[in-house]
């Protein structure tokens, strides 16, 4: 191996890269269109920004109690609170919570405050989707609140002498603005902590769609280039260029280690920018592990372009290595979850997903961004990773031997 | 300097190259002509390392090209028929790269990237796009960068495809002018008159055999010395013409071919005379006259049965 060489055929195809200037269309510009414009498509887990919302269906003036807890959550800065004073059939909060138009749907129903005047349990219906986080959070203050309202029904209710199971000793005790102090500042206060990020396995745990757009677009865009750009070796071979290399002093290590790394190079830098404008456009978090994010990107990379080099020498024509370049440069990307997650697909086609490197690298960004996790979790979706980069080294070394004598 | 015995080159069942044998002086021009598809190409790739032989031995400025092509492809420069050339960088760019990959770099790689802009009149357009020269200047650059690190044996492979009459006098002169520098030259073509005017040997190749070997006056000596007189002459005056041809010293008798006599004499300068003469006598026009002297052309057509602009 000669590095001189190397560096020298490494420069010479970044040179012809660089000389046409409609490569960045395809390296920068189509990335960064796909990732907005599929980040917008993709429903309330994107919603451009906007923070979850809360739809209330019911007769909120019905109960002073009920209605001073709605307004409460009203002043969540995690969520909206759209109130409808309407009564709803279940079947119309479940639609809206499905196609991802709200993240919690909260039905008073209409007897509500007849059912508490008379003893009974009242009934209230919430709806959410526990595999959104957004929609867990919705739940969480709807949670805090409901059970604010039940203990003061339950409070009130004791000191009633009205009620049936009201404590006589009590009936002038209760009073309302000690019992809104106690609850404000209670006497014994629960810290809790969230350390990293929810840890649900098979969950899709990414707030904004951009959270995944951002990084499989990037994915997509490099391996496309890199499987467009296989014709080039076609190409070579077509106008000798590839002939002349090989009678020149380099060995066919140095040839298959420059054509190789050009790529390498190129997919690093093209990956690295798009990955930093999209943290700067949109804040995307990638995670607390810079180790594993750094690891990704050059496993995938590495992958791709042992791709691009391997198609390179099995197409025979330019519209040969086109058409295939497109099939896997396409088709890759949408049965390894770059498209569209894979956790929306059935459970034979996720396995089948994350056996590619594509649904590998992706399912290592959404664990890094959606579930904090490090080298050591991602660990068997790297080394799967590292597994595809070298067979198709192998295989494209092997076939670029093929020309040698 | 180039030694080819026996050469077997087979493409499955199709045999390219059948038991070549030719020998190439040390700064020798020497000229492989055929049509295409003759093997030419395919020779050249087998003397250049890039192709296995499947028989023969080739030694290349003493390295045998099977057991040594590391050591072959140090010695030898190839220019191949292609532009083998990246065309979105610029001339200075494809030199300086080429340069690179024989070992050169710094002040020398510069000093000989300037030298061989100059050599091929390149030195204006070095920083321009090859994407953007004329065929005679892509041709150019495609020898320059064969000849980056001074080889000792040039292996040219139809070098002036697809370029004008006046860009390949360019290229040839540039050719001739490096074999006078005392490179060793070997250059396949199927053009007949850049062989003959270029090559100081010929070796006429057809169907991966060597038909024919020699300098120009040799090989055309081998379809013999004669001209050959074509006219139109009335048919009843061709008993009186074969009787009479014997004595301006024809060979064999004349044929009548595509409605013109042929007649093949010793030397046309004296038969015509004494042609005309007869003619005159017998009050008959000289029409449609053509005398042909020997050349690679009929060589070739005596060898393989076919004209080489037909199969070309």
């Amino acid at each position: 191996m000669n590095p001189r060489f190397i560096g020298a055929i490494v420069a010479m195809r970044l040179r012809r890269i660089a000389a046409d200037r409609g490569n960045v269309i395809w390296l920068l510009v189509m990335p960064l269109v796909f990732t907005f414009m599929m980040g917008e498509l993709m429903g309330d887990w994107s919603a451009s920004g906007a923070k979850p919302t809360l739809v209330v269906y019911g007769m909120r003036g019905a109960d002073p109690a009920f209605s001073a807890m709605v307004d409460r959550l009203g002043t969540s800065d995690d969520f909206r609170v759209v109130a409808r004073d309407t009564t709803a059939a279940p079947a119309r909060a479940r639609r809206l919570l499905e196609g991802k138009y709200v993240s919690g749907a909260l039905i008073i129903a209409e007897d509500y405050a007849d059912s508490v005047a008379a003893g009974q349990r009242p009934r209230v219906q919430f709806f959410y989707d526990s595999d959104r986080r957004s929609s867990q959070g919705v739940r969480r203050a709807v949670d805090r609140e409901l059970a604010r309202l039940a203990t003061r029904t339950a409070a009130e209710r004791l000191v009633d002498p009205a009620a049936a199971d009201s404590d006589p000793a009590l009936a002038s005790a209760f009073d309302d603005s000690a019992y809104a102090r106690l609850y404000e500042e209670p006497r014994v206060r629960l810290e809790t902590e969230v350390r990293g990020r929810s840890r649900g396995a098979d969950l899709l745990v990414l707030d904004d769609a951009r959270e995944h757009s951002a990084p499989s677009y990037t994915l997509m865009f490099i391996l496309m280039f890199m499987l467009m750009s296989a014709k080039d070796l076609v190409l070579e071979r077509q106008n000798r260029t590839l002939d002349r290399l090989r009678i020149a002093h380099p060995s066919t290590g140095d040839l298959v280690l420059g054509f190789f790394l050009s790529g390498f190079v190129l997919g690093l830098v093209q990956g690295g920018l798009l990955l930093l404008i999209n943290s700067l456009w949109t804040g995307i978090d990638y995670g607390d592990s810079p180790a594993a994010l750094v690891l990704v990107m050059v496993l995938f990379v590495a992958m791709s372009s042992a791709a691009g080099l391997l198609l390179g020498t099995l197409a025979t024509s330019g519209g040969q290595a086109d058409g295939l370049g497109m099939v896997f440069g396409l088709g890759l990307p949408a049965l390894g979850g770059l498209w569209w997650p894979l956790e929306v697909t059935p459970e034979f086609m996720q396995e089948f997903g994350r056996a590619l490197p594509t649904g590998q690298a992706i399912t290592v960004f959404h664990d890094l961004i959606g579930r904090g996790h490090g080298v050591a979790e991602v660990a068997p979706m790297l080394w799967g990773l590292g597994f595809w980069a070298v067979l198709l080294l192998v295989l494209a070394a092997l076939r670029f031997r093929r020309y040698s004598v | 300097m180039i030694s080819v015995q026996d050469l077997v080159k087979k493409y499955g069942s199709f045999v390219a190259v059948d038991h070549l044998s030719f020998e190439v002086e040390r700064g020798e021009l020497f000229g492989l002509l055929g049509p295409n598809g003759a093997g030419k190409t395919t020779t050249i790739s087998v003397l250049s390392t890039l192709l296995p032989a499947d028989g023969g031995t080739v030694v290349v400025a003493g390295c045998d090209v099977g057991r040594d092509p590391g050591g072959v492809r140090r010695r030898i420069g190839m220019v191949p028929q292609e532009i083998a050339l990246y065309e979105d960088l610029s001339a200075r760019d494809n030199l300086r790269f080429w340069g690179q990959l024989y070992g050169l770099s710094g002040s020398s790689l510069h000093t000989r990237v300037d030298e061989l802009l100059e050599a091929v009149e390149l030195t204006e357009h070095g920083r321009q796009r090859v994407s953007r020269f004329s065929g005679g200047m892509k041709r150019r650059l495609n020898l320059a960068a064969g000849l980056m690190h001074g080889p000792e044996v040039l292996f040219l492979d139809e070098p002036t495809v697809g370029i004008d009459a006046q860009a390949r006098s360019k290229i040839l002169d540039l050719i001739r002018r490096l074999n006078d520098d005392g490179l060793t030259v070997l250059y396949t073509t199927h053009y007949l008159e850049e062989a003959e005017q270029l090559c100081d040997r010929i070796g006429v190749i057809d169907q991966g055999r060597l038909a024919a070997l020699g300098d120009k006056d040799e090989l055309i000596r081998q379809i013999g010395d004669e001209d050959t007189i074509r006219f139109v002459l009335p048919p009843e005056a061709f008993d009186d013409l074969v009787a009479a041809a014997a004595a301006w010293g024809a060979i064999g008798d004349p044929e009548i071919r595509r409605g013109r006599v042929v007649l093949r004499v010793v030397d046309g300068g004296r038969a015509l005379p004494q042609l005309q003469a007869w003619l005159e006598a017998r009050d008959l026009p000289l029409a449609h006259l053509e005398i042909e002297r020997p050349n690679l052309e009929n060589l070739y057509l005596n060898l393989t049965g076919r004209a080489l602009r037909e199969t070309t």
